[in-house]
């Protein structure tokens, strides 16, 4: 039993990581704390089923989900964003302008999908289960697993190797040191964009697989847990983000478990309380954060 | 009296079909009725507030020429994917109504509002409902927590309400003479089942899955833990899920563990056909018995095979009605009009308008007092949901009936 | 339609109206003193659900039951601010949005307070008109706080907590007494929401309407009290306004208001209510009539400071005699800054003592330290950008200014007297630094040189004993210089001791009795200005051997 619990949690956690890494870059980028991104995940999730729905398989249509997120990450940064960037209480009014888009996105959802929940065809997903050692484990569930740990992985690899990730790297630290040397702004602000929202993206395609119900009101669990995941690991930390992400996944699914489920929603917000009270930095977390 | 306000234009049948399984196409379809300039006049002329001077009825002796019918329910907000079905539904019956002559020659003249899910928005709708379009009776809206802060005003106003979900035990039909429901609640329904499933299946033990912050399946929880009692059935599980929760394999495996003979699942909308499938993929072969949620085509749909034996108490017999031919003509015309199967939702909305015709027949009139004496007169009228009457209470008095899903349909429950 | 039947539609509308405007008030005294709280819509709940509980369960008169409840959600701002006043910005509206979602999570549970079927059995006892009496009282309340000493508070606050803690501003006290206001003012809302209809459940009051309110604040603008009742309104009444017009799809509406509040953020980001006339700022003429003080004398006794493994300062000892001027010289990164915030209390030393007319004041707060009457200017420039160069100098003033506020209410001449006196004091000030005219620009728009008068101006305004001007010549040019060092004697002459720090040596000579020099982090040489100048260690700091 507490072997399968691990699994959930894994699982789930592995979910919440991918989102909160998106949140994470654009908070650590920008200052700004991007609402948004829980719409994102729900659309792509959309795109993922819509493309699905035309008979083209799965694993195609996660690429392309992902993708479209990214963009969809990109035009957010465009019409939310930028114009706002130079000002001096820009990480407020981001976060205003990431309300107002959130709510428009949102709205535009309701309108084109309605309030009815959606699922994959039938027989268009893989319903195979692994059982071994006491745990049972189902195809999506492991292709939840290994492609969240990939994307892990491969952001701290551009990060750290790539030019593109030094530029990151370069704003998040001082954007005007980093234009002064030659960082061109706009065009890594946007490509981080694009990264937030092909995670964020990501995660919303791999929730819809996993649990097979797509309403326009997906995102709204997910942003909760996803601040409390960013929270914990330190709000512009990617590997903070991502430990804490199956940290709370974990601990979510032993409270319920070990305590009483019940306390699962509790959880999120008792990791919020607790750490801001105690360690505001989060467990990875350095910097100190621009005040308002 | 000058008509500040814009009616909103009468429609027949929105119809917004949905992307469901790969056999079906259809594109989603909009009807906006977005109306920019009526939206300024508005604006500049919110202040006279405006209405149908004309109309000097709706009181005691009713227009005569016609039943004004008001109907709120939630179509967006949370609560919306119900709210679509009790219209569907409400539409149909004074669609059929009226092309069958009316209510003793007079025509349901209907009003449709949308309540998003919000009391605020259920209490403004009534106030305009009563004093404003003169309604002569009131059915919805769609959530018993909308229903408890709408059914006193609508009570102290006299004008007569029905409801058609209200899961809550009390705060509605309590409240007074002019309130009246026609849905079984599961309170009603649940300890049917359960009594009718430990009689066949002999379970000793169970465990128990509803959702903790929602009004509807938080009373279903509780019905199922007294039934459970009733029956002398040993609850080893008890868990809980929130509203907007996908996820329950924490929970399923937790209840995986403890071996119950059966489950016992509250819950409703989305999470009804996921719990199903989620509790199968975690290992759980028992039987499951749910509550009115589960009596939704979405769940055999969705659930696929792993629906299969899923015990249903529900307030309509979604099965195929071969005994009700009221209830199979019901069925006919909602899947023609709509191009999808009716809930129980639709269901009841229907029969609300049925019974409510009813009554205006035998109270002699379109107005609010003349409904209500139809209302207490009400007996066996005839609705999909059987031979409907009310109780002293003017809840639904009605035999639950026991469903049982078999190969993505829901068929009568053997004992 | 008849007026009565008018009122009988709209009767709950407005009530609704109402209620989001006293909402919409104690979101916006929490972001006033730049707070982003959220946590109006939990404090409503708490107080919504104490009120009906105590008229149900324990029969109290409807009166007395909304004000236990609201005093049980000041109480609980209370409790929450203890762990929350140190968060800031996105940190504090996460952490708010949270309590909003426990209460709302708790309240689910509890059987008390019936779960999610919520309580009814409640009849409603608050009418319309006792809203708008409550919601009139409470905007009048607040609407004649701003030129008092705490509404001044908190926009300094708001503007900057560290300049403000420098003109003696408590700023934690501030803060905390916004947050209990807000407590009470949505408290005040949620108890008569609960009064108002016959219903009231959990749903009703979570994550949603907290997002919801600062969206009335964001739409409506925060810089005037009514701005936030503007943005309450309109929210609240879109609803029935699409319905009316025949618009009928929700989505709409969401639309509407998402489109609403992104046109408002990009394009008015002083609200709706920015678009109102604002009566102009009246600019009295200077007035006569000086407050004597007392020079201050300022020692330090081998104050060290380290950061991690960097030693900013180390052993320095630095003795400024009552009346006197030292200027503070030394390379970039000598630790000049440093010292004045270890003096300032802004950043205490790690080890050293800081004596003020012989008091140990070394682990005093800035606060504290500032009304014991220290003042300073900034290096990075810390002006009160939003506000007029007149309101900040009379944020300066805030730790003398009379208590109005009473008098204010009653709108006695007194109240009135004594703010033109005190408008008339700052305008000397003003003319002193050269800034005469300039009293009703705004910060952000005076040039670089001119706010850095106003900082001057404003660190004068609290009558300090002791004065610490950090780098006041940076951008000036000759003539300004000179104008400068006249000034800085002047200051002096009146009364006051002055710690110096100056990069422009012909400045720091002649404005100096006094120099000491500092180089990584140590004292390299004290003494007047013509021994300084000659010291061979001095030279060798600026010169490299």
């Amino acid at each position: 039993m507490w072997e399968q619990q691990l699994v959930n949690g894994l699982v789930s956690g592995g979910v919440y990581a991918l989102f909160a890494l998106g949140l994470t870059l654009v908070f650590g980028v920008l200052d700004i704390l991007n609402l948004a991104h829980a719409s994102v995940f729900m659309l792509a999730a959309f795109t993922a089923l819509l493309v699905v729905d035309q008979g083209i398989p799965f694993p195609i249509a996660i690429v392309v989900a992902t993708f479209v997120a990214g963009l969809l990450g990109i035009l957010l940064e465009r019409v939310a964003f930028r114009p706002i960037r130079d000002r001096a209480d820009s990480n407020l009014s981001g976060l205003l302008t990431s309300i107002a888009a959130s709510i428009i996105l949102a709205a535009g959802a309701l309108a084109f999908f309605g309030p009815d929940a959606y699922r994959y065809p039938r027989g268009s997903l893989p319903d195979h289960t692994f059982a071994f050692a006491n745990v049972r484990l189902t195809a999506l569930q492991l292709l939840t697993l290994v492609l969240s740990v990939v994307m892990m992985v491969g952001l701290k690899l551009l990060l750290d190797r790539t030019s593109f990730g030094r530029s990151i790297r370069a704003i998040a630290e001082k954007p005007l040191a980093a234009r002064v040397v030659g960082v061109n702004i706009n065009q890594t602000i946007a490509g981080t964009f694009f990264l937030s929202g092909a995670l964020g993206g990501l995660a919303g395609v791999l929730y819809g697989l996993l649990f097979n119900t797509m309403t326009a009101d997906m995102g709204d669990t997910i942003l909760l847990k996803g601040l409390a995941v960013i929270i914990l690991g330190g709000m512009a930390s990617v590997t903070g983000a991502a430990v804490a992400g199956f940290v709370l996944g974990l601990v979510e699914v032993f409270t319920v478990q070990g305590i009483g489920s019940e306390w699962r929603d509790a959880v999120a917000f008792g990791v919020i309380f607790v750490i801001l009270v105690v360690r505001p930095t989060g467990l990875f977390g350095l910097r100190r954060v621009r005040e308002i | 009296m000058i008509l500040c306000r814009l009616r909103p234009p009468e429609t027949g049948g929105r119809l917004r079909r949905r992307t469901t399984q790969h056999t079906t196409e259809g594109k989603t379809h909009m009807r906006a009725r977005t109306n920019v300039a009526g939206f300024l006049l508005a604006v500049t002329l919110a202040a006279c507030g405006g209405g149908d001077g004309t109309t000097a009825g709706g009181n005691d002796e009713g227009s005569g020429e016609s039943l004004t019918l008001g109907a709120m329910f939630a179509q967006t907000g949370d609560a919306a994917i119900f709210g679509e079905s009790q219209i569907n539904g409400v539409r149909l019956a004074v669609e059929e109504i009226n092309g069958d002559g009316g209510v003793d020659g007079a025509q349901i003249d209907l009003l449709v509002e949308d309540t998003g899910s919000q009391n605020e928005q259920a209490i403004n709708i009534l106030q305009r409902f009563i004093n404003q379009d003169q309604v002569d009776v009131v059915v919805g809206p769609t959530l018993s927590a909308e229903g408890k802060a709408v059914a006193p005003i609508a009570n102290s106003a006299q004008v007569p309400i029905i409801g058609a979900s209200w899961a809550a035990p009390t705060g509605t039909t309590d409240v007074g003479p002019y309130v009246w429901r026609v849905a079984l609640t599961d309170g009603q329904n649940i300890p049917k089942a359960v009594e009718a499933a430990v009689e066949r299946d002999g379970y000793e033990t169970a465990a128990l899955l509803f959702g903790s912050d929602d009004p509807f399946t938080q009373a279903g929880g509780q019905a199922f833990e007294s039934a459970a009692q009733e029956t002398g059935i040993d609850l080893v599980a008890i868990e809980t899920f929130a509203a907007g929760d996908r996820d329950f394999s924490s929970q399923l495996t937790k209840i995986a563990a403890a071996n119950p003979d059966a489950l016992f699942v509250s819950a409703t909308g989305e999470s009804t056909a996921s719990i199903v499938e989620q509790a199968r993929q975690a290992g759980i072969a028992v039987p499951i018995v749910g509550g009115n949620g589960f009596n939704t085509p979405t769940v055999p749909e969705n659930a696929g095979d792993a629906a299969n034996g899923v015990i249903v108490a529900a307030a309509w017999d979604a099965s195929s009605g071969a005994d009700n031919p009221t209830n199979a003509a019901f069925i006919e015309a909602y899947t023609a009009e709509y191009n999808k199967a009716p809930d129980q939702f639709a269901a009841q909305a229907y029969s609300a308008v049925y019974v409510l015709a009813e009554a205006a027949r035998l109270g002699g009139g379109t107005g609010r007092e003349q409904i209500l004496d139809g209302l207490k007169q009400v007996e066996n009228v005839d609705t999909p949901l059987g031979d409907f009457n009310f109780t002293e209470g003017r809840d639904a008095d009605a035999e639950p009936v026991i469903l049982e899903i078999q190969n993505g349909e829901y068929i009568r429950f053997e004992s | 339609m008849g007026l009565e039947v008018f009122f009988e539609v709209y009767r709950d509308l407005f009530g609704q109206i109402g209620i989001a405007c006293l909402y919409a008030l104690s979101i916006y005294i929490v972001l006033a003193a730049g707070q982003l709280s959220l946590a109006q819509a939990g404090f409503g709940a708490i107080s919504a659900y104490t009120a009906v509980l105590l008229i149900t369960e324990q029969g109290f008169a409807a009166p007395v039951a909304i004000t236990v409840g609201i005093a049980a959600a000041t109480l609980a701002a209370g409790i929450l601010a203890l762990p929350l006043l140190r968060l800031r910005g996105v940190f504090l509206a996460i952490a708010t949005i949270g309590f909003g979602e426990v209460v709302r999570v708790t309240l689910n549970n509890l059987e008390i307070t019936g779960g999610a079927s919520g309580l009814t059995g409640n009849l409603p006892k608050v009418e319309v008109w006792h809203i708008y009496a409550v919601l009139g009282i409470c905007g009048f309340l607040l609407a004649r706080l701003a030129p008092t000493g705490l509404g001044r508070s908190l926009s300094a606050v708001r503007e900057d907590e560290t300049a403000a803690q420098m003109q003696g501003i408590n700023v934690r006290s501030v803060r905390l007494i916004a947050f209990l206001i807000s407590g009470a003012l949505a408290g005040t809302a949620g108890a008569l929401e609960a009064n108002f209809g016959f219903f009231i459940g959990p749903a009703q009051f979570g994550e949603q309407r907290a997002i919801e309110i600062l969206t009335f604040a964001v739409i409506g603008g925060v810089t005037i009290w009514y701005g936030p009742l503007i943005g309450a309104a309109l929210l609240t009444l879109l609803p029935t306004l699409l319905r009316d017009s025949g618009v009928d799809e929700g989505w709409v509406r969401l639309v509407l208001q998402g489109t609403i509040l992104l046109l408002v953020i990009l394009f008015l980001p002083d609200g709706l209510a920015s678009l109102l006339p604002r009566r102009r700022q009246k600019v009295p003429a200077p007035s006569d009539d000086h407050i004597a003080t007392q020079p201050l004398e300022l020692r330090t006794e081998s104050v060290s400071r380290h950061f991690g493994g960097v030693t900013a300062l180390h052993d320095v000892s630095v003795h400024l005699r009552p009346g006197r001027v030292l200027g503070l010289v030394g390379p970039n990164g000598a630790g000049k800054t440093t010292l004045v915030n270890a003096i300032t209390g802004i950043v205490p030393p790690s080890s050293g003592r800081v004596l003020i007319d012989g008091q140990d004041v070394t682990n005093m707060p800035a606060w504290q330290l500032s009304r014991r009457g220290v003042a300073r200017t900034f290096q990075n420039l810390r002006v009160f950008t939003h506000l007029s160069a007149l309101d900040n100098v009379l944020a300066g003033t805030v730790r003398r200014l009379p208590r109005t506020y009473f008098s204010r209410l009653l709108f006695l001449p007194h109240a009135r007297k004594q703010e033109h006196e005190q408008a008339a004091r700052a305008v000397t000030l003003l003319d002193l630094v050269g800034l005469a005219g300039k009293e009703a620009i705004r910060g952000d728009q005076l040039s670089y040189g001119d706010q850095r008068r106003l900082e001057i101006a404003r660190a004068l305004a609290s009558n300090p004993g002791l004065v610490i001007l950090d780098e006041p010549a940076a951008g000036m040019n000759a003539n300004e210089a000179a104008r400068l060092v006249g000034l800085i004697r002047r200051i002096a002459e009146t009364g006051r001791s002055v710690v110096l720090i100056e990069h422009n040596m012909s400045v720091v000579m002649k404005a100096s009795d006094d120099v000491a020099v500092l180089n990584f982090g140590e004292v390299i040489g004290q003494g007047t200005p013509d021994q300084i100048k000659t010291a061979p260690a001095v030279v060798e700091a600026y010169l490299g051997a």
